[in-house]
């Protein structure tokens, strides 16, 4: 049988004795029917504050049906998925009596996902029904883009989450041309990197993943969709009494209890109680349930509920006592004496005995206004730009040129104040074929990549002397680097229409035919 | 370098710089901030070293390099304001709209002062001293802004009388003429010794938050009490989770803290501790720690807790104090210097002790408390109350303590027939209006109050030495 | 430009380093330091109180917060303490340790304390890196430190094959090598026969430069403790000696690309080698050293460099990879403890390749040590365009 976060069908009908509530049902005479895809039909019977579930072969004489797919089922009674939604959406439909049938919703408490660690499985599924929930349209305000997971391994799968109109969409499976494909090849990993336990890079670097399509944008998903949260766990008062009555014995703290012979019987009542009682003798513990002869003492614990609180730490022992939700019975001396014989109750770690403290995170784009001066050197060169001139300035010394300009050559330390025209065409020496989406610091916002910086040996320049600007996207395959026994590719500016006196004065530069 | 150059090609480009960062507050940075945005609290750490508490709190105390990252203390949300600016200009950045007061406070239970936003008056108003308080944010944000901003304390606090001893009084007792030891017995008969019992065995944070576990809460409420008026604190150690304990290294701890905390101030230990603790767990801690004061029990006796509306016995105790005990643990701390403060739960409990003081190991001045309410000792009656303080021997002290209701009744009594008083979280959860008390300290504004009205003063810690007979400090 | 002997020995007498991590969410930045400030303390086996003096040095671009010393006295123990503020870029961490150096050698102070640190998880590494270029011109075409130059220099000379297996050949050395660092940041278990698929398979992020061959970005600090002689004898067990350090650099933004025999740059590297091992008089430095732990920002120019480093000729440097000579157990050790590619917290970089230096010195190293004694170390520092320290470290007072 499918599970859904864990959790079967069957696991929602099964417990719904124990999560049943008697003032829900006040008044209630009817049968429901759960009709549920691929996995069966349930039908329930709620009759004097009492209630019956059994698997049926028909649901004939029920009030209303409710016709739902397992995922979808235990979504809802997991609150994994929104009930309203898919109500809305017709995943689930209502047969018959509609308002009768809303009635069960207030009959049981909440399910609860049960106790065992999720699996990879588990995450992959949480992490994909929770993404559209996640998604945060005001930060990629007009997105219009296609992100495709290729999730491998166990628990792995394919989903394509499609944002447009600042809205997102999850779809199983494959779409056309993903804006970026994420190739992930083990779900494990990908579940630490959403866990926090490592990071994208890792991954990729030792080739366990990949990104296809465009970089920039997967770059940006931690931005695109809010962090990950995985589901608490939770424990019943049930889970937390037999987990300290499971753990007794070996809390035992023998040194504490030399020459004790005393048996001390837990009576608890309420929801999850149970009747307990530890047997202390020649330095060991043994529990048993149910009460023995003469106990030597007896806590009488009203409240289950209570009794966990108070070994949580949450409550005391003396508050019970003071009001009246528990008695000690016997050779009170002893019972005062428990914290010394048995050592503290530690919940389980993965339900959060110590809780994992919130460690708190600021994210923030730090922009600063800048105003830079030119100066006489830069000023020149900059202005030069405006009428569709480069000029470089030559060391009177060694006779390099320097483009752009600087007041001295660093290299003779003298002034450099011989002014050159040099280009504006020239040959590529050097191209940088950038695929590494990094953010412009001017803007905060991330360079659109690939893109092609080109290192340029201007006409009149020589050396390594070279010019830096971005190349022509659509050229950028068929540069051929130069050096000086082979020409490189010879490129020209092309110029803005509009000029300010800045290096984008040039768009970029293109293939000179 | 000239500055005859060509300047015509000059000119200014227009830049910004903007990246992401991502700031981590990191363990102790986070409990400081999701304590003040869910509990509304501000906590500091203290470093046991050099005796500062910071805050904002730190993992390490730049003075001494200590790890303090878990010496966590409530420095409570009030404080006043140590200097100020007021901030005349609008930026982006800024949290106000110009004017507003950036104020340095130091919060009540801090040593180092903070800067917030002070808002709430007009910046002419601001002085330095001012006492401010804490207003939380409510849509909160996980940063120092869930504060949202310091105001003028609305609430005036309950007025304690000024306490300058030193000019009020002689501080050296010498006296070499009879007129100015009337003189002086007559001023220490003004004087009133309040004291604090800051925890007994069962009184738990559940049921008043304010109640002690650590040595730091113990210091800090301590530290409110001494303020308040009271020369004198008593107290249960407790561990952790609210458990009273004989461990003798966690009562000095508690001890120590206290004492780190306010020097002045006499701490009073218990040689009860808690419900089934032997007597030798019961004395050795006070041997060991030797604190100027312990209360000794004097009779064995029910000591139990009993529903007070229907009579259904809840717990019952034996609390064992006999004969052989009394003398133990009198003769021991006589003899290690601890002065006992002789707890009568009844007129027997008294009347063991006028027999065993035959003796003659306890030295002058005794010191009696009376205590009422206990389930398993008497009731407060101001006869019965009358008939103890005739029956104690002459020039002997005596205070009181009730549990529940008797403790106003008690003390009031008490400060009228020419008594001290014993308040405190031990006896009583409320003040007389019924409401909770806010700590002890608030049942020691209190006990002054009571003081006043008869025209009786507090007694500062010296000068309850003085009147109780403990050795100067 | 004149050279002087030392007015005093000086010694490293403790070392302290943090676990380097991208997941250091549970403490900020002075909390973290203070790991490493208390590790080194413990390791001299004396009190802050010891200290007579605080150099701190980190890039302030990167996390975004200014003079990060005042803020950091929470963890740095400079309260009330002189203290200098160093940040020269990737070379903060050697450049702290010259300052510590040259501080107790003056006379100036008897123990000094560098410290170094980064928390790049903080910021934006590529980012913060491109923010130091000339806003009006370069700003806006620099992608950080990443760059293909180098790869397409080494292809061009060696070949495509040889040269893309020797980058990776490095770089898996590195990776094992890391294996057995319980502080390094990055260790993938990577195996020699994965070299063919990794190139195949690592994405590109410029020219030739893979994300595998290029370093990590990690949050942590180190500390190192500077002692004039005497007290270095008294206090340390192994005292490990600074001989000598040298620092070069250049003014060139634009000169690194489009490198050409032709019209050779005088590399700093090599040029400040060449200079330290004159004055030292130190004729064949591969012979000469026992271990190096080189600032190696990447695969490619880790390859390349140690032609520089060790003014070595032809294909020497390729040889010495491809012979795995530069594994612990080779002829030359080159970063037993994994390098920069592994662990990368810019600040405290440069300074962990004087402390790893130290360890293998003094044998401290745990199960990065190698096995040959090591008398003579050599550490470097890199960084803004062409930037270099040396750091010479000795066993014994003897040269």
């Amino acid at each position: 049988m499918a599970e859904y976060w864990g959790v079967k069908v069957e696991d929602i009908f099964n417990t719904m004795p124990e999560r049943f509530r008697l003032d829900g049902a006040k008044g209630v005479d009817a049968s429901f029917g759960y009709d549920i895809k691929d996995e069966g039909k349930w039908k329930l019977t709620v009759k004097n504050g009492a209630m019956k579930i059994e698997k049926a072969a028909d649901l004939a004489g029920c009030v209303s049906i409710m016709v739902a797919d397992g995922e979808t089922f235990v979504g809802v009674n997991t609150g994994k998925v929104d009930g309203v939604n898919a109500f809305t959406s017709g995943k689930v439909k209502v047969e018959g009596d509609f308002s009768a049938f809303g009635k069960t919703a207030k009959m049981f408490k909440k399910f609860v996902i049960g106790k065992k660690e999720m699996s990879t499985k588990d995450y992959i599924l949480d992490m994909f029904g929770t993404l559209v929930s996640r998604f945060q349209p005001k930060n990629v305000p007009d997105l219009n883009a296609s992100i495709t997971y290729q999730i491998g391994g166990e628990g792995g799968g394919v989903w394509t989450a499609i944002i447009k109109d600042n809205k997102c969409t999850l779809k199983e499976g494959h779409v056309e041309k993903p804006t970026v494909k994420l190739e992930i090849n083990e779900a494990k990993d990908w579940v630490d990197v959403m866990l926090g336990k490592s990071d994208p890079f890792s991954l990729l670097s030792a080739g366990k993943a990949a990104i296809v399509g465009e970089t920039a944008l997967a770059m940006k998903l931690g931005e695109i969709f809010a962090k990950y949260q995985p589901p608490k766990i939770e424990f019943t008062t049930k889970d937390f009494i037999l987990d300290m009555f499971g753990t007794l014995v070996g809390r035992f703290q023998p040194q504490n209890a030399e020459g004790l012979d005393a048996s001390i019987t837990y009576q608890i009542g309420g929801e999850g109680g149970g009747v307990w009682t530890a047997i202390i003798k020649d330095g060991k513990c043994s529990l048993k349930e149910g009460h023995v002869d003469k106990a030597t003492v007896k806590l009488e614990i009203n409240e289950a509920k209570d009794w966990v609180d108070v070994m949580l730490g949450k409550s005391d022992p003396f508050s019970l006592l003071s009001a009246g939700k528990a008695a000690i019975v016997g050779e009170t001396a002893l019972a005062m004496k428990l914290g010394e014989l048995f050592a503290k109750y530690q919940p389980p770690a993965s339900i959060g005995g110590e809780p994992e403290q919130e460690l708190l995170v600021l994210k923030k784009t730090i922009a600063v206004k800048q105003r830079f001066a030119t100066g006489p050197v830069m000023g020149k060169f900059l202005n030069a730009m405006k009428d569709k001139k480069l000029i470089a300035n030559k060391c009177p010394s060694c006779g390099r040129i320097q483009i752009p300009p600087r007041e001295v050559c660093a290299e003779c330390r003298v002034s450099a104040d011989e002014w050159v025209e040099v280009g504006p065409k020239g040959q590529v020496r050097y191209m940088e074929y950038v695929y590494y989406a990094s953010p412009d610091p001017l803007t905060g916002e991330t360079r659109e990549t690939p893109y092609g910086m080109v290192n340029i040996l201007l006409d009149g320049c020589k050396g390594h002397d070279t010019f830096a600007h971005l190349i022509r996207r659509d050229q950028m395959d068929i540069i051929k680097n130069g050096n000086n026994e082979i020409a490189g590719t010879r490129v020209r500016p092309v110029w803005n229409d509009k000029r300010v006196g800045s290096v984008f004065d040039i768009k970029h530069f293109e293939i000179d035919e | 370098m000239s500055l005859e150059y060509d300047k015509k090609d000059c000119f200014i480009v227009d830049g910004k710089l903007a990246l992401p960062y991502t700031y981590f507050a990191g363990r102790v940075g986070s409990k400081f901030i999701t304590t003040i945005r869910d509990q509304k609290k501000i906590m500091g750490v203290k470093c046991n070293t050099c005796g500062k508490v910071f805050v904002p709190p730190r993992q390490t105390c730049e003075r001494c390099l200590e790890d303090i990252r878990n010496n966590w203390v409530d420095v409570g949300n009030t404080g006043e304001v140590v200097n100020f600016t007021v901030v005349r200009y609008n930026d982006g950045h800024l949290p106000r709209k110009a004017p507003y007061v950036l104020a340095l406070v130091k919060l009540d239970g801090a040593d180092t002062p903070f800067a917030h936003v002070l808002d709430g008056l007009k910046p002419e108003e601001v002085e330095i001293g001012m006492k401010v308080e804490a207003v939380f944010a409510n849509e909160t944000t996980s940063t120092i802004l869930d504060i949202d901003h310091f105001a003028p304390s609305r609430k005036k606090k309950v007025q304690v009388s000024d306490r300058a001893p030193a000019e009020k009084a002689p501080a050296a007792a010498k006296t070499k003429h009879q007129p100015e030891l009337d003189e002086r017995r007559k001023a220490m008969s003004k004087k009133v010794v309040i004291t604090a019992a800051l925890t007994g065995a069962a009184t738990m944070k559940t049921q008043n938050p304010a109640v002690p576990y650590t040595p730091q809460e113990f210091a800090e409420e301590a530290y409110k009490c001494y303020k308040a008026g009271a020369a004198m604190v008593h107290m249960h150690a407790r561990e952790d989770t609210g458990m009273a304990t004989h461990e003798h290294a966690r009562i000095k701890a508690t001890h120590d803290a206290i004492k780190d905390r306010c020097p002045e101030l006499i701490v009073n230990l218990s040689s009860a501790v808690g419900m089934g603790k032997t007597p030798e767990q019961r004395i050795s801690q006070i041997v060991h720690i030797k604190p100027e004061m312990a209360s000794l029990n004097t009779n064995t006796m029910n000591f139990s807790i009993v529903d007070r509306k229907t009579g259904k016995i809840f717990i019952d105790f034996v609390f064992e104090n006999t004969f052989t005990m009394l003398q133990d643990f009198g003769k021991a701390m006589e003899e290690n210097g601890v002065k006992p403060e002789i707890e009568v739960y009844d007129m027997g409990g008294l009347d063991n002790t006028l027999l065993v003081m035959k003796q003659g190991f306890f030295t002058d001045p005794m010191n009696f408390n009376f205590v009422w309410g206990v389930a398993g000792g008497q009731a407060f009656r101001p006869d019965a109350f009358l008939c103890l303080k005739n029956a104690i021997p002459a020039g002997a002290n005596f205070t009181t303590c009730g549990v529940g209701t008797d403790q106003f009744q008690a003390i009031t009594m008490s400060c009228l027939v020419g008594g001290h008083m014993r308040v405190g979280l031990e006896d009583n959860i409320r003040i007389p209006t019924g409401e909770m008390a806010k700590g002890s300290y608030e049942q020691v504004e209190w006990a002054v109050r009571i003081a006043e009205c008869q025209g009786r003063e507090p007694a500062t810690p010296d000068e309850a030495r003085e009147i109780m007979g403990l050795k100067k400090r | 430009m004149a050279h002087r002997k030392k007015n005093r020995n000086v010694g490293i007498i403790g070392i302290g380093q943090t676990k380097y991590s991208s997941h250091r969410e549970d403490v900020n930045q002075p909390e973290m330091i203070h790991e490493a400030v208390s590790a080194a303390l413990k390791d001299a086996g004396i009190t802050i109180k010891d200290i007579d003096c605080i150099v701190h040095g980190n890039m302030e671009l990167f996390e975004m917060v200014h003079q990060p010393d005042l803020w950091h006295v929470l963890g740095t123990g400079a309260y009330g303490k002189d203290s200098i503020r160093i940040t020269t870029g990737g070379t903060v961490g050697a450049t702290i340790g010259c300052a510590s150096d040259n501080l107790v050698a003056s006379g100036m102070y008897d123990i000094v304390m560098a410290i170094g640190f980064e928390k790049l998880q903080e910021g934006h590494t590529t980012g913060g890196i491109t923010n130091m270029a000339d806003p009006l011109w370069f700003r806006n075409l620099q992608t950080g430190a990443l760059t293909g130059s180098k790869a397409y220099d080494v292809i061009r000379e060696f070949g495509e094959e040889r040269a893309k297996r020797v980058s990776l050949m490095y770089r898996i050395i590195m990776d094992k090598h890391a294996g057995l660092n319980p502080l390094a940041h990055r260790s993938f278990g990577l195996e020699f026969e994965q070299i063919d698929d990794l190139v195949r398979t690592s994405p590109k992020l410029v020219g030739d430069l893979k994300l595998i061959e290029m370093c990590s970005q990690s949050d942590g600090a180190c500390a190192v403790i500077y002692a004039v002689e005497k007290k270095a004898k008294e206090l340390a067990k192994t005292p490990v000696w600074v001989r000598d350090h040298i620092t070069v650099h250049r003014e060139e933004t634009f000169v690194m690309f489009g490198y050409d025999e032709k019209y050779p740059v005088p590399m700093t590297h090599r040029f400040a080698a060449e200079q330290l091992y004159k004055r030292n008089g130190i004729k064949k430095p591969l012979e000469y050293f026992d271990v190096f732990e080189m600032y190696d920002p990447a695969a490619w120019w880790a390859v390349d460099w140690l032609r520089d480093f060790f003014q070595l000729k032809g294909d020497e440097h390729l040889k010495l990879v491809e012979n795995k000579e530069i594994m612990i157990g080779g002829k030359m050790p080159v970063n037993p403890s994994g390098g920069v590619i592994a662990s990368n917290p810019i600040g405290a970089t440069a300074l962990v390749r004087i402390a790893e230096a130290a360890l293998q010195v003094r044998g401290d190293a745990g199960k990065h040590q190698i096995p040959t004694p090591v008398n003579h170390a050599l550490a470097s520092g890199f960084g803004g365009t062409m930037w270099t320290v040396l750091t010479m470290l000795e066993k014994e007072l003897n040269w």
